[in-house]
């Protein structure tokens, strides 16, 4: 039987090409490393981050997790609008804009 | 789409309908106390460890706070070891909200 896949279950949110998503990572007000971590210690961090940050500022938060792709983006709601960047081997990028 | 259960709904369901819990926490918490009875299964290795389980036709997916069960669910649900008219059903809240007894310690059998 095949094996079930957090891609085929995980809503992400828009994806964002190399280019831009380089682009956007190097103008990040704060990066936050969160490879190795799960639910709910990125949700709890990125929260915090984006309650210290100016509307406009961009939080990018890196992942290995997928769920987290859906996860943070729910946790911050409306405080922040959530692109993702995938880099095709299993980690992501997850950027958040204070609304 | 995943039914999310209250912890007195599940608690219920353990009780009336012998309900498998999976329990989607790293080890370190599951074993400072858990559901009676879960199966610890950290949700990093659900998608490795899904077909090593034999799944009955009730389970309720469970973790800190009600998020990463709902997509934990939805990754059993999608196990075609998984009977379709199987329940597969996250405890909303997760383990925030659960008010009942806790076990300790590893989880006895898988």
């Amino acid at each position: 039987m095949s094996q079930p896949s957090w891609e085929d279950v995980v809503e992400l949110p828009d994806e964002l090409d190399d280019e831009t998503a380089e682009q956007l990572h190097t103008d990040a007000a704060e990066v936050q490393d969160m490879t190795g971590e799960v639910c709910p210690y990125p949700q709890v961090e990125a929260k915090k981050a984006i309650a210290g940050l100016d509307k406009g500022d961009l939080l990018v938060q890196e992942t290995d997790h997928v769920p987290s792709t859906e996860n943070v983006p729910k946790a911050v709601g409306d405080d922040a609008d959530a692109k993702v960047w995938k880099s095709g081997d299993g980690f992501y990028r997850i950027f958040l804009h204070k609304s | 789409m995943v039914e999310e259960l209250s912890p007195e709904a599940v608690k219920k369901r353990i009780e009336d309908d012998d309900a498998q819990v999976v329990d989607i926490r790293p080890p370190t918490q599951f074993e400072r106390g858990h559901i009676p009875g879960a199966l610890n299964i950290p949700m990093s290795q659900l998608p490795a460890q899904v077909d090593e389980i034999d799944w009955g036709e009730e389970v309720v997916c469970a973790c800190p706070i009600g998020q990463s069960s709902i997509q934990a669910a939805k990754l059993i649900q999608s196990f075609e070891g998984v009977d379709d008219d199987a329940t597969v059903a996250s405890m909303e809240g997760g383990y925030r909200e659960w008010e009942y007894d806790l076990e300790r310690g590893e989880q006895s059998e898988a």
